[in-house]
């Protein structure tokens, strides 16, 4: 198991490499998904709501750590909520992206094999408990 | 594994000690995660088990409380702790008690944050419950203080089989169309003991069970009434029902004919929404959930909610706690000092507040999340889904997106309570999905659910529309900014149990206490029962 771990990650560094050298454009595809499940709160341009939704723009958070954002994505963090059950891999590489390198932010690119590790991680995870109400 | 029933309450291995009081004693030892250990291995489950507050071995020595949020769990402390003796105060930063265990009903404003202030202007009796809405017969903890406060309670009809299910995004005949639930849900059920029949009888489960079993399930499946007894095949029955009804003299009615297999295969997914804790049917509290909040309320008695007021600092040292609040309306700033602070407030509000919790208390929140949630309540002015489709109560189910589902309401049935009218939950998307809802101005979503509903009842939906809808968008709420909050699947197992401890002086309670019952109101109920249980073990440990 150690080793599959180790093959992913030498994979994933190389890919890392590869993606910075040919950095894809999310742009167009992420305006879509930043307006339909992100504005209504992070509002347009990345610029938050006063005190009560942080502005993405220049972000410390959603710049920073990789891992930690994609984990935010996949899990939910504090009043943020999960977004694994309603984007595919996909779509969630590309909102990380689209947020990282938009309205100023220069995040640099997060690998799709990044978010899918973490992806599947979690789901091996799911102990099927659903969401309650 | 012995296994012991849900009915049990004592432990028949042990000395008569109860499970209750050793699940307890489990918890001292190992933390709440031993607890749930050891309440998977009695195959117990998560389900809401206790069904009584906890009793309180101190009568509060002198302690002063002050409680965060007048929702259930801020009032359910209240009442129970300051019954003991404890000095409770709640804070709370709306101009109600109740929180999201609220109704809209005639009069009542709901403001979100960047959206058209709305007011109710319902016709009398009608109401939509846009928090909490169904109480399943597990939940004993909310039961227990509707039946000992005096809310009474009514059935709410969660699944109807008239009800229909509505798939527009799937190939197949049905695309587009409105299916009644009871057909396909006995059709995939009918097509499945036909196969399971065909194949036992063919003797391809030989390898895996006896003779005596085989004969067993074969008697089970044919006395389902739903495959004949010679050769086995699925065919018309009266589980399914008639297409032509039967009445007096030669009418024998019809029976309707099944669906083909393969095509009842791209409908039968949303019989997954029936689950032992949304059964068919249901508890509501009569003329709206809110009066489960308002029962509270009167037991709580006076005095001890403030209103309008929003916590803006929270700071310990070893021997109080200093809160800071500000009144939203004069403005007018308070400190007050007390022994312990109880926060039932949503999380994404706690992490405004300054307090000095922690880091390590800090982080073991962030492994919550919020779950967003929309609803809206439509106005009819005619029962047609009653009257047309013989649909009382329950809900159709969509996959229009930012739709999920139609509830018909149990109340007012026929219009004998209040008349012929009542209002429809036209929407009720959560999570990731209901966040494209939530986008839309107030205008906007009243358009999408008439162009939702219609695609269900075309003719009757916009048509008998008395034009007064009221919605709401849960994590566009300042003071809830999530319908619920849940715990990320490694959250609950490797920073929940450090919640239950609190952070010295500090605690979380409501919901997020409650990491199997998130979005409940017996989530919000228990969490307070856990609190107020650590805090009187810790003070009477001090006297």
């Amino acid at each position: 198991m150690k080793n599959i771990y180790l093959i992913l990650i030498s994979v994933m560094g190389l890919s890392a490499l590869l993606s910075a050298a040919h950095a894809q454009d999310y742009s167009e595809e992420g305006t879509q998904i930043y307006t339909d499940y992100c504005e209504a709160c992070h509002q347009p341009g990345g610029e938050g709501f006063e005190d009560v939704y942080p502005a993405l723009k220049g972000n410390e958070f959603v710049l920073g750590d990789q891992e930690e954002l994609i984990y935010l994505l996949l899990e939910g963090r504090a009043g943020m909520p999960t977004f694994i059950a309603d984007l595919e891999v996909e779509q969630l590489t590309t909102i990380i992206n689209y947020i990282r390198n938009s309205w100023g932010n220069a995040g640099g690119e997060v690998p799709h094999e990044q978010v899918t590790e973490a992806y599947e991680f979690i789901a091996e995870e799911d102990d099927g408990f659903g969401p309650g109400n | 594994m012995a296994k012991i029933t849900n009915n049990e309450t004592r432990d028949p291995t042990s000395n008569g000690i109860t499970k209750r009081s050793f699940l307890q004693s489990v918890g001292m030892i190992g933390g709440t995660a031993a607890v749930m250990t050891a309440m998977k291995g009695w195959d117990i489950g998560f389900a809401s088990e206790v069904d009584r507050p906890p009793q309180l071995s101190t009568d509060g020595n002198g302690k002063k409380i002050i409680i965060l949020g007048a929702g259930l769990a801020g009032m359910v402390l209240a009442f129970e702790m300051g019954k003991k003796g404890y000095n409770c105060k709640i804070i709370e930063a709306l101009d109600y008690a109740g929180g999201r265990c609220v109704s809209a009903r005639k009069g009542h404003v709901i403001q979100e944050i960047g959206a058209d202030r709305q007011e109710c202007n319902f016709q009398d009796g009608n109401y939509i419950n846009y928090g909490p809405w169904r109480i399943p017969a597990e939940h004993k903890s909310t039961i227990y203080y509707c039946q000992t406060l005096g809310v009474p309670l009514e059935v709410m009809v969660n699944k109807s089989g008239k009800a229909y299910y509505y798939y527009e995004n799937r190939e197949g005949p049905f695309k587009g169309q409105t299916v009644r639930q009871e057909h396909a849900d006995i059709d995939f059920k009918g097509y499945s003991t036909e196969l399971l029949a065909k194949v036992a009888d063919q003797g391809a489960l030989d390898q895996i069970m006896s003779q005596e079993d085989k004969e067993q399930l074969l008697e089970h499946l044919k006395g389902s009434g739903l495959i004949d007894s010679k050769e086995l095949d699925y065919r018309a029955n009266r589980a399914r029902g008639h297409s032509v009804y039967p009445g007096a003299g030669s009418n024998f009615g019809e029976l309707s004919d099944p669906y083909a297999m393969a095509d009842i295969f791209s409908i039968s997914e949303a019989s997954r929404n029936e689950t032992a804790d949304h059964p068919a049917v249901m508890f509501q509290a009569v003329g709206g959930m809110d009066q489960i909040a308002q029962g509270l309320k009167r037991a709580v008695g006076d005095g001890v909610i403030t209103y309008n007021s929003e916590v803006t600092d929270i700071i310990q040292n070893d021997n109080s706690v200093e809160i800071t609040y500000k009144n939203t309306q004069s403005g007018n700033v308070t400190t007050e000092s007390c022994d312990y602070v109880i926060s039932t407030a949503p999380l994404g509000v706690m992490a405004k507040i300054n307090t000095n919790i922690s880091d390590d208390f800090k982080n073991v929140l962030s492994a919550t999340r919020g779950s967003p949630a929309c609803k809206i309540g439509v106005e009819m002015n005619r029962r047609f889904w009653e009257q047309d489709d013989m649909i009382y109560g329950g809900s159709t189910s969509t996959d229009i997106p930012g739709q999920r589902l139609i509830s018909y309401p149990s109340g007012n049935l026929f219009g004998h309570a209040h008349g012929d009218t009542g209002v429809i939950l036209g929407y009720y998307p959560i999570g990731g999905a209901s966040v494209p809802v939530s986008n839309m101005s107030i205008a906007e979503r009243v358009k999408f659910a008439l162009a939702a509903g219609e695609k269900i009842h075309p003719g009757n939906y916009r048509k008998h529309f008395t034009g007064e809808a009221m919605s709401v968008a849960w994590h566009k709420m300042q003071y809830a900014l999530a319908g619920w909050e849940n715990w990320s699947r490694r959250g609950r197992t490797r920073s929940f149990p450090v919640i239950q401890k609190g952070d010295k002086r500090i605690f979380i309670s409501g919901n997020i206490a409650s990491p199997a019952l998130g979005g409940w109101m017996a989530g919000a109920i228990e969490g307070a029962w856990s609190t107020m249980e650590v805090i009187d073990k810790r003070v009477a440990q001090q006297a």
